[in-house]
């Protein structure tokens, strides 16, 4: 008899402790957010920088976006189907949609808004084959191509950078500004005081779909009243304000940090998973880096996991060490095609190929930067894996906009730090590896043209696979660029917010609510 | 007098010339461009062409500069590449924060300097005198980052009494605002402190020492009173200097108290606007800091020459 | 300006030991970082940039500092930054005191010149010191070339200032007249009564500028556009332990000691030859 009350007292408590984990999300609050930068614009169309994606994809929707395995999934579309001839897509908008100014989106607007993407953004690239956009009726529109082209990946290459405005906004190829920036998000912007704050509230009239919430796809519900996000540039300052309860998330603080935030009641850390794929992009036109077999001798003294888990203080949760260049494990373009060639650590091999490839020594000059801490982290650790072989490193560090600056030029270096944020789709590689392209950086092979235009054409996921994994083959023996291997970020938020998702590098607040 | 004045500041046309001259070229010469951050790293070849042009950041050095320069001397300093408002308004923004941080940092200053100063004249070579003279010494052997860490490790991460940093406008929250300011506030308040004392220190040990503070005390006048009458309002001439530098500071802002604690003044825009290739920001800003400075020492001098009696201009 | 002279004679004596104890202090403490910066890191088993997985260890007998985030040997690294920073501070002082020395002479002797000069050592100060620094830093490359040509353009303009006033006032002098006078070319004065007159106050300065030299790389370093790592300098491992400073207090204090106690001892020993060389300079470098 006791026993069975007992029971029950536990019953009860753990039917309340459930209760209690079931609780219910909470509309209202402010959601200060302590960022690394000050957005230099926050017209979307405008800029590739993180800064702005992180503000802009709270305001603009795309009109397809990736879910949390990277598959593209509808947003502002309701469908789309492309012509026999693969000459034409059919794009359908969803109905009911309205702009913050309280208009309702029409495909007039999707048109002049491609027509500003393709004009003036960054990924105008990828939208080579579009002749002419025609609009059908209010919520169709034809997309019409000189060239079979995989219209849906381009529209999901950065889907941060692909926002759709109103049709009188998107005519203006100038920088917008607060006011004239309007999207269909979940947070509408009404203030920026740069290096303040910039402020989102809940747009009122947001219509979220049923979908399950994954990446940038689903349910999106405004819980918060408004969101600041606020430069802060110190991560002491960051992390102390924080813990005082003045900032509700904080960004990319360095693993060293861990400990303090574990050790803290109120916080929560976040691991950013996946966040950066570390990355060396070689200089095709200089010697050494120009020579094939020297490029294979970097990769063959590379201890991949040495550099990777020096970067994290070899924490485990925080890295992934495996040969899928671009896509890791957790997209389904994830292949381990040409594995061997990764994480070889083989000295001897270097050393052969580096006479193989008639290098005597020379300097071979490292371009990177301090303002990312695992960048710098990687130059060091890095730059030792290839002294150990013989190779002679000079890093050349500097900010960030000289050591880009630099790299265009093309001279003068050879190898320049960087890191690529997690890919969606293989067109998106055409960038870095098409000949050409400014940031292949010299490297140029007829083969690997074809391959990426291959991928760029419309196929099944399984044919473009097999293309993928041609590609990835093909990098191996090339090394165009070298891939070290996935780093996962730190981020932390107060124990009271609620239902963030730590994914990708830029943080998603919709849905998110704090505890009242 | 006067005509020394209307010298000294004709004097500045040609210098505040030059002045713009070298803060342009360092901008000119200065390798990368604002498109990096502008249009982020993977931007096309393409989009950066276009932003050139409509920069006209391909324009000859002397178009750029005459364009930049004319518009200067019209009081348009023009607008920033990232702030989306005028470099101006930008300037006018920063300001209060570097005047608070002055403000209090002279008062601190003040506060701490004056009274260690002089007691260090008057009990000359006495063990209180070697004590604060050490502590002043101590205090200008101290780089101001490192007293600004040792304070946010004591007094924000150990006791939890301040903010590690940021800034809140005191219009918005007076306490909070001011709260913030603490800890700059006496990172640059002591080591200015330093100053001031030995200053005080050197100009009293000069001025107890001259014909007439002698005569004033041959003719019986209390010390008391000859201290406080005659050697203190010498004791100013210091003073003045440092609130010199204060205003200079204000004007320029203290970059790496500002980095330290992250506050968004003058010397945090330069250094940002560097970093992020606002050339006009760091023109116009520079421009604003070299000439409010040329003013400021040249009324420095002219109130030397007004509080000094000893001092002559030829 | 000239200004009246007057100089205290009493309690002479004690002065004067003072004054010897504060160089005799000031050496010693300088000598002995010198030497353990210069001779230290040959005793210790650890290279200064090789990275282990020994991250962020408190100190302990085998790492007398610590270690930092990438395992490495924070003593040796401050030894070797302490080597820098003597460097640069010594390369500086030479630096700005022979171009100081120069122009102030230049301009002091030639009337034409004068104004140009000096005027032109007032356009320099008019520009914040460390900011000017840094922008002359952004402009053409971190490196420690560039490193002392910017600290050497920064602090040349106060030296040349007490040079040119120095040599002001010796024209004046009478026997300089007389000299003059006599026919002597003008370089000859200059060498034999100019420049030994401007030798002290010159060597007073020098002292400051080597401390503030010392100063500005380590905040320079700290900003992170000083020397560049993998180099150690005390500037940059304080500027890689600002964010970390909670969880690796070592790597804060430790260097920021050293940088305290290295800028104390050549304070001290500044005020000391500022005393002793000349009593009357101690109007000129008022407050340091």
């Amino acid at each position: 008899m006791r026993r069975l009350a007992m029971l029950l007292v536990v019953g009860c408590l753990i039917a309340a402790g459930a209760m209690a984990l079931a609780e219910e999300p909470r509309y209202g609050g402010v959601l200060r957010a302590a960022m690394q930068t000050n957005p230099p614009t926050l017209d979307p169309h405008k800029t590739t920088t993180t800064a702005t994606q992180q503000i802009a994809c709270h305001v603009f929707e795309p009109l397809v976006a990736f879910d949390e395995n990277f598959a593209p999934q509808p947003v502002l579309l309701a469908s789309w189907e492309a012509a026999e001839d693969n000459l034409s897509y059919t794009l359908h908008l969803r109905t009911g949609v309205k702009f913050h100014n309280g208009k309702l989106l029409t495909a007039e607007d999707v048109k002049a808004s491609l027509e500003r993407i393709i004009a003036i953004s960054p990924v105008s690239g990828y939208y080579d084959g579009v002749t002419e956009i025609d609009v059908v009726d209010d919520h169709t529109l034809q997309v019409r191509l000189s060239k079979p082209m995989n219209l849906v990946a381009a529209m999901t290459v950065q889907v941060t950078w692909q926002g759709i405005m109103p049709k009188e906004f998107a005519e203006n190829h100038d920088e917008l500004r607060v006011g004239q920036l309007i999207g269909t998000g979940p947070y509408k912007l009404v203030e920026w005081r740069p290096d303040v704050y910039v402020k989102l509230v809940r747009f009122p009239d947001y219509v979220p779909v049923e979908a399950p919430a994954s990446g940038f796809v689903g349910k999106k519900v405004a819980y918060l009243d408004e969101i600041l996000f606020i430069p802060v540039k110190e991560v002491g300052a960051r992390i102390a304000g924080l813990e005082t309860g003045e900032y509700d998330y904080a960004e990319a603080l360095p693993i060293e940090t861990l400990k303090t935030i574990q050790a803290n009641r109120n916080l929560v850390p976040q691991i950013v998973k996946p966040q950066w794929a570390l990355v060396w992009e070689l200089n095709g036109k200089e010697w050494p880096t120009s020579n094939a077999k020297f490029r294979q001798a970097l990769l063959a003294a590379l201890d991949m996991e040495f550099v990777v888990s020096t970067v994290v203080m070899n924490d485990p949760n925080f890295y992934s060490v495996n040969p899928g260049f671009i896509f890791g494990p957790w997209s389904a373009w994830y292949t381990e095609a040409g594995k061997e060639h990764y994480n070889q650590a083989n000295l001897e091999r270097a050393r052969q190929l580096l006479k193989e490839a008639g290098y005597n020594g020379e300097d071979v000059v490292l371009l990177s930067n301090r303002d990312y801490y695992w960048m710098y982290r990687c130059t060091l650790a890095a730059a030792a894996c290839l002294e150990r072989a013989g190779i002679r490193v000079k890093i050349e560090f500097s900010d960030w906009p000289s050591q880009i600056g630099k790299a265009l030029t093309l001279k003068g270096w050879n190898i320049n730090q960087t890191g690529w944020s997690p890919n969606e789709d293989p067109v998106r590689t055409k960038g870095s590896l098409l000949c050409g392209a400014p940031y292949a950086y010299g490297y140029c092979n007829p083969k690997m043209d074809q391959l990426l235009d291959q991928i760029s054409r419309p196929a099944s996921f399984e044919e473009r696979k097999e293309i993928w994994e041609q590609i990835q083959l093909l990098y191996y023996d090339d090394v165009p660029v070298i891939f070290f291997g996935y780093i996962f970020g730190l981020d932390a938020t107060r124990a009271e917010v609620q239902d963030y998702r730590p994914w990708y590098v830029v943080p998603r607040f919709w849905n998110v609510w704090k505890r009242g | 007098m006067i005509q020394y004045t209307v010298r000294r500041l004709l004097a500045l046309v040609p210098m505040w010339i030059v002045v713009s001259l070298f803060t342009f070229s360092i901008m000119y010469i200065i390798p990368g461009d604002p498109l990096v951050s502008i249009l982020g790293p993977s931007a096309s070849p393409e989009a950066r062409a276009r932003m050139i042009k409509s920069m006209h950041l391909d324009d000859p050095f002397w178009v750029r500069y005459w364009k930049w320069f004319s518009g200067a001397v019209r009081g348009d300093l023009g607008e920033s590449i990232f702030l989306g408002r005028s470099v101006f308004q930008a300037i006018v923004e920063r300001l209060p924060v570097t005047l608070y941080l002055g403000i209090g940092a002279l008062v601190v200053a003040l506060a701490l300097g004056l009274p260690a100063g002089i007691i260090s004249a008057l009990k000359r070579n006495s063990a209180t005198d070697t004590a604060v003279m050490t502590v002043a010494l101590a205090g200008l052997s101290t780089p101001e980052f490192l007293l600004g860490l040792v304070l946010i490790y004591v007094f924000a991460v150990g006791l939890g009494w301040f903010p590690v940093g940021g800034y809140v406008p005191l219009t918005q929250n007076l306490l909070e605002g001011l709260r913030r300011l603490v800890m700059p506030c006496f990172t640059l308040g002591f080591i200015w402190a330093a100053l001031v004392a030995r200053m005080t220190r050197a100009t009293m040990l000069d001025v107890l020492d001259t014909d007439y503070i002698r005569t004033a005390r041959a003719k019986g006048l209390a010390e008391r009173l000859v201290i406080w009458r005659h050697a203190l309002r010498m004791a100013l001439i210091p003073v003045t200097t440092v609130i010199g530098f204060v205003v200079i500071l204000i004007v320029s802002g203290a970059f790496i108290t500002e980095i330290v604690f992250s506050l968004p003044g003058m010397g945090n825009l330069v250094v940002n606007s560097v970093l992020k290739r606002d050339y006009p920001v760091v023109q116009g800003a520079m421009l604003f800091i070299t000439t409010g400075t040329l003013l400021i020492n040249l009324l420095i001098d002219l109130l030397y020459a007004y509080l000094d009696p000893r001092i002559k201009y030829d | 300006m000239t200004r009246k002279n007057t100089d205290d004679t009493r309690l002479g004596r004690l002065r004067e030991t003072l004054r010897q104890r504060m160089i005799v202090i000031g050496g010693t403490i300088l000598v002995v970082i010198a030497l353990a910066a210069l001779i230290g890191p040959f005793f210790s088993p650890y290279p200064p940039n090789a990275l282990t997985p020994e991250f962020l260890k408190p100190p302990s007998g085998a790492h007398w500092f610590g270690t930092d985030s990438f395992g490495r040997d924070v003593f040796v690294r401050s030894l070797l930054g302490t080597r820098m920073s003597l460097a640069i501070g010594l390369a500086t002082t030479i630096l700005s005191s022979a171009l100081g020395t120069v122009i102030g002479l230049a301009a002091g002797s030639f009337r034409g010149l004068d104004y140009l000069l000096m005027r032109l050592m007032d356009v320099i100060m008019a520009f914040p010191a460390l900011l000017l620094a840094m922008a002359v830093l952004a402009a053409m490359g971190r490196n420690v070339a560039n490193i002392l040509i910017a600290l050497g353009l920064v602090y040349t303009p106060r030296t040349a200032r007490i040079v040119h006033a120095s040599t002001l006032s010796v024209r004046e002098e009478a026997y300089i007249e007389a000299a003059r006078a006599l026919g002597i070319p003008w370089w000859r004065i200059l060498f034999r009564h100019v420049l030994p007159n401007v030798f002290a106050p010159l060597v007073v300065q020098g002292t400051f500028v080597f401390a503030y030299g010392v100063l500005a790389e380590a905040g320079l370093s700290f900003v992170g556009v000083g020397i560049q790592p993998p180099t150690p300098s005390l500037g940059n491992i304080l500027g890689d332990a600002r964010a970390i400073i909670r969880e690796a207090p070592w790597m804060t204090f430790f260097p920021g000691g050293i940088i305290f106690a290295l800028v104390m001892a050549i304070n001290l020993m500044g005020d000391g030859f500022r005393e002793t060389l000349d009593p009357r300079l101690r109007r000129m470098f008022k407050g340091g």
